[in-house]
């Protein structure tokens, strides 16, 4: 067949139109960070109650989008700190490790990690989330960081929490007590309730995670009574660093908590709690009050309610202590104690970096908190909402919900998300309340929280340096075997409250004044730059 | 055992010694029947505490959870490496003995001293996991079992219990032209059958049991063994103490942590439990004769 001249023009014009089309295809999106696709291994601890999946939605996501390959390696978390050492003494480190603050402290000026100061300007994202929380200043070793901390970026369904006063406000009511405002009249309410409903339990705790039962309580009790556990920064005293155990005021919290022992007030096995035993305690309708989180608290209202459906335990406001003070933290919104490192010697630290400043970026954020774009969650508003049919597909999964979600997503705080969003969560537990009574009532009790202004925010310990580090754990060590092989004795009353005066003198020798010292020098350091 | 007629004492001694060997039946036994009632009772009812006895508002959803879980491949995980590293173990561990329980090998006294050196000095943590990582064996299945594949103190009881057959058999083996390998295979392993049975179940346990070197040396959670599962479950459920889920309504809470927990060691200590009797007849045999003659 003869083709005419405009035929063959016409057709060179079609040829040409879609080889550039295929060319402009071919082009590379805007958003990878790599020309070609590079394999980083990240690994971070797997929490048994979020299982993290290695072949998921959002890892697919990412690639899709940076042309970046991520291995996960998810080590359980109860084997968790010996596979990092390991790893970190035989510089075997994946090119991305999650770490706690305190391997930062301690590896970061031996050149484990990279100095992410130094790529500041390639890193714009996460030095502006650092830049909007002036706490992490505390995290800087010698002027600059060597990790990026868990930050959180709050979304609208997000809730505070902390170690609050929860207590039966069911029992408040039927004995016309009103709520208490001081920890005399929590005293005093819990007297009563027990006079008239003898065999329950007054205030009791758990043990803490891997510390003693005692220690947990006064983890969760000391600050609002006037003192601390350990190191803290004090407003009330004037804006320093005390050892709270080896402080007069410590004295107050003890002295309060011999009265209730004394009375029966205080759980007479409260040095040998378990969680499980406290749960029953609370599940069962045997106990009055817990000063605790009380996000898992609330939790405990579903079995009570079996057992009576009047029954309710919440959140009461901040106490006045016997001090005259009304205090309390707020638990951390940010996880400022994990920190996500790379390793100096990752052959990939160009990618590694951009990886984890797009992290910090809202995509970043959306992608680790939601998913997939269209697939896991789309923009309702302007902001990320979980696809419903995932929400329903989920609820049936019960009280493990919102972890499977996320487990199967590969999305939340407890996956790789160090700028993580607790949205999918939050929308998850939202979604399987069902009634618009209950969210409302939900959402007041959030709001309550957040309105209680004698909450404080948690301060961070100021950076140290290396020989402080050392010094202190050195002193650490001596002083507390000195303080809580003391502290049932007091409260349980084989030791008069005067006497404590000579345990503090022996833990001020032994070293707290130094610490106190070192503490306040670093504070005044952190400040002053 | 036999009760003879007459003798009260006889009788009193018979009827204290089944009263206590029932009771210390129910100690061995109680908590793992506590954990079956645990495991298939409501999550509330078990929140709320005081399920001794009996289960209280029987569920299935636990076991339903679990299924839904990766229990089941690192089950196959264990299993493998159990019945893998088992026969590894054996295998390479009669090799050893064999040589050191014949008075004619040369050189006998030099070797178990280099052998029993072992026991008591290990070259440590990180010198393995350098040297299990230059063999390129991380991520393998043989991580978990080369480098272990001979615990000296096995190979010792068997080297023992192959020492007590009389030379007179071997020598007639040989001079009917039998070579060492014929030896081992036809004469001594199967007059060490007892002996073999305990070091099975020795070595089938420690393997099944084992979670440290597949913790070190294995990053791929498709290889990992049934026991980090449990472990992190079990400690890692312990030091996570502030997750928690807010709101959910009481259907919700058929499965909690506690029941969990209680039905994943119901099904992980299921295998060793039917595996257990079949081997149980040969181990206080097996563990006499390789202890007492030497």
């Amino acid at each position: 067949m003869k083709l005419t001249r405009l035929t063959a023009l016409v057709l060179a014009l079609v040829m040409a139109l879609s080889m550039l089309t295929v060319a402009q295809s071919e082009e590379k999106p805007s958003t990878w960070i790599s020309d070609e696709l590079v394999e980083i291994r990240i690994m971070r601890d797997e929490n048994p109650s979020q299982p993290i999946t290695t072949d998921n939605i959002k890892l697919q996501a990412i690639e899709e989008l940076l042309n970046v390959r991520i291995i996960v390696e998810a080590p359980p978390k109860a084997s968790y700190a010996d596979k990092k050492s390991v790893l970190i003494a035989t510089d075997d480190m994946p090119d991305i490790m999650f770490v706690s603050h305190s391997d930062v402290q301690t590896y970061a000026r031996d050149g484990m990690f990279v100095n992410l100061s130094e790529y500041k300007d390639q890193m714009p994202n996460l030095f502006a989330v650092l830049a909007a929380n002036p706490s992490t200043a505390t995290l800087t070793i010698d002027g600059s960081y060597y990790a990026a901390p868990g930050i959180q970026r709050i979304n609208p369904d997000a809730r505070r929490s902390g170690q609050l006063v929860n207590i039966r406000v069911d029992l408040l009511e039927k004995y016309n007590i009103p709520t208490p405002t001081t920890w005399d009249e929590l005293y005093e309410a819990i007297l009563t309730i027990q006079k008239n409903e003898p065999g329950l339990v007054g205030m009791t705790n758990r043990k803490g995670g891997s510390t003693t039962a005692t220690r947990k309580m006064m983890d969760c009790m000391a600050y609002p009574l006037g003192s601390s556990s350990s190191m803290y920064y004090d407003e009330d005293l004037g804006g320093v660093w005390v050892y709270g155990p080896a402080h007069e005021n410590f004295k107050a919290v003890l002295t309060y908590l011999n009265k209730c022992y004394a009375a029966g007030v205080l759980d007479p096995d409260y040095a040998v709690m378990t969680k499980d035993l406290w749960t029953e305690k609370f599940s069962s309708g045997n106990a009055i009050c817990t000063i605790d989180n009380d996000g898992v608290v609330r939790n405990f209202n579903v079995a009570l309610q079996t057992v009576d459906p009047n029954a309710e335990i919440a959140v009461i406001p901040t106490l006045t202590n016997t001090l005259g003070q009304t205090r309390n933290f707020y638990a951390d919104e940010n996880k400022l104690g994990e920190a996500w490192v790379i390793s100096a010697s990752s052959e990939h630290i160009d990618v590694c970096v951009k990886f984890l400043d797009w992290c910090y970026s809202q995509q970043g954020a959306d992608v680790n908190g939601y998913g997939k774009e269209g697939v896991t969650f789309d923009y309702v508003d302007g902001k990320p909402v979980i696809k419903a049919d995932l929400l329903a597909q989920y609820a049936a999964n019960g009280s493990t919900a919102s972890y499977d979600i996320q487990s199967a997503l590969g999305i939340g705080l407890l996956d790789i998300s160090p700028y993580f969003d607790t949205g999918a969560q939050n929308q998850m537990e939202i979604y399987m309340m069902g009634s618009a009574e209950a969210i409302a009532e939900y959402r007041a009790l959030v709001a309550s929280i957040y309105a209680d202004t004698n909450l404080r925010a948690p301060v961070q310990n100021p950076p140290l340096t290396a020989e402080q580090t050392e010094r202190i754990n050195e002193l650490s060590l001596a002083v507390e075997n000195i303080i809580w092989q003391e502290v049932d004795k007091y409260i349980t009353g084989q030791e008069p409250i005067e006497n404590y005066d000579k345990v503090i003198e022996a833990a001020r020798k032994a070293g707290a004044e130094e610490m106190e010292k070192i503490y306040n020098e670093a504070w005044a350091a952190l400040l002053g730059k | 055992m036999a009760i003879k007629e007459g003798g009260v004492s006889r009788k009193a001694f018979n009827i204290f010694n089944y009263v206590f060997l029932f009771l210390l039946m129910v100690v061995c036994l109680y908590p793992l029947y506590l954990q079956f009632i645990i495991s298939i009772s409501h999550g509330l009812e078990v929140m709320k505490g005081g399920i001794t006895l009996l289960p209280r508002n029987v569920t299935l959803a636990t076991y339903r959870a679990i299924l839904r879980g990766d229990l089941f491949m690192y089950m196959k995980n264990s299993i493998i490496y159990t019945v893998v590293g088992t026969a590894v173990n054996l295998f390479m561990s009669c090799l050893c003995a064999y040589p050191l329980s014949r008075r004619t090998f040369s050189g006998r006294r030099f070797f178990t001293a280099m052998v029993s050196v072992t026991l008591f000095f290990g070259g440590g943590m990180i010198p393995m996991y350098l040297t299990v990582k230059q063999f390129d064996l991380m991520d393998t299945m043989w991580a978990l079992i080369l480098p272990g594949a001979i615990s000296t103190y096995n190979m010792i009881i068997i080297r023992t219990a192959f020492q007590s057959i009389p030379d007179s058999l071997v020598e007639s083996a040989q001079l009917d032209g039998a070579t060492d390998l014929t030896i081992l295979w036809k004469i001594v392993i199967p007059l060490s059958k007892a002996t073999l049975a305990t070091m099975l179940l020795f070595y089938a346990v420690s393997h099944w049991n084992s979670y440290f070197d597949a913790m070190l040396y294995i990053n791929k959670k498709e290889l990992y063994p049934l026991q980090i599962m449990l472990r992190n479950m079990l400690i890692g459920g312990q030091l996570a103490e502030e997750t928690e889920m807010v709101g959910s309504s009481a259907a919700s809470f058929a499965t909690t942590d506690a029941t969990l927990r209680a039905g994943t060691i119901i099904v992980s200590t299921l295998p060793i439990l039917i595996v257990y009797p079949f081997v149980q007849r040969h181990f206080v045999k097996g563990v006499m004769v390789g202890s007492i003659k030497g």
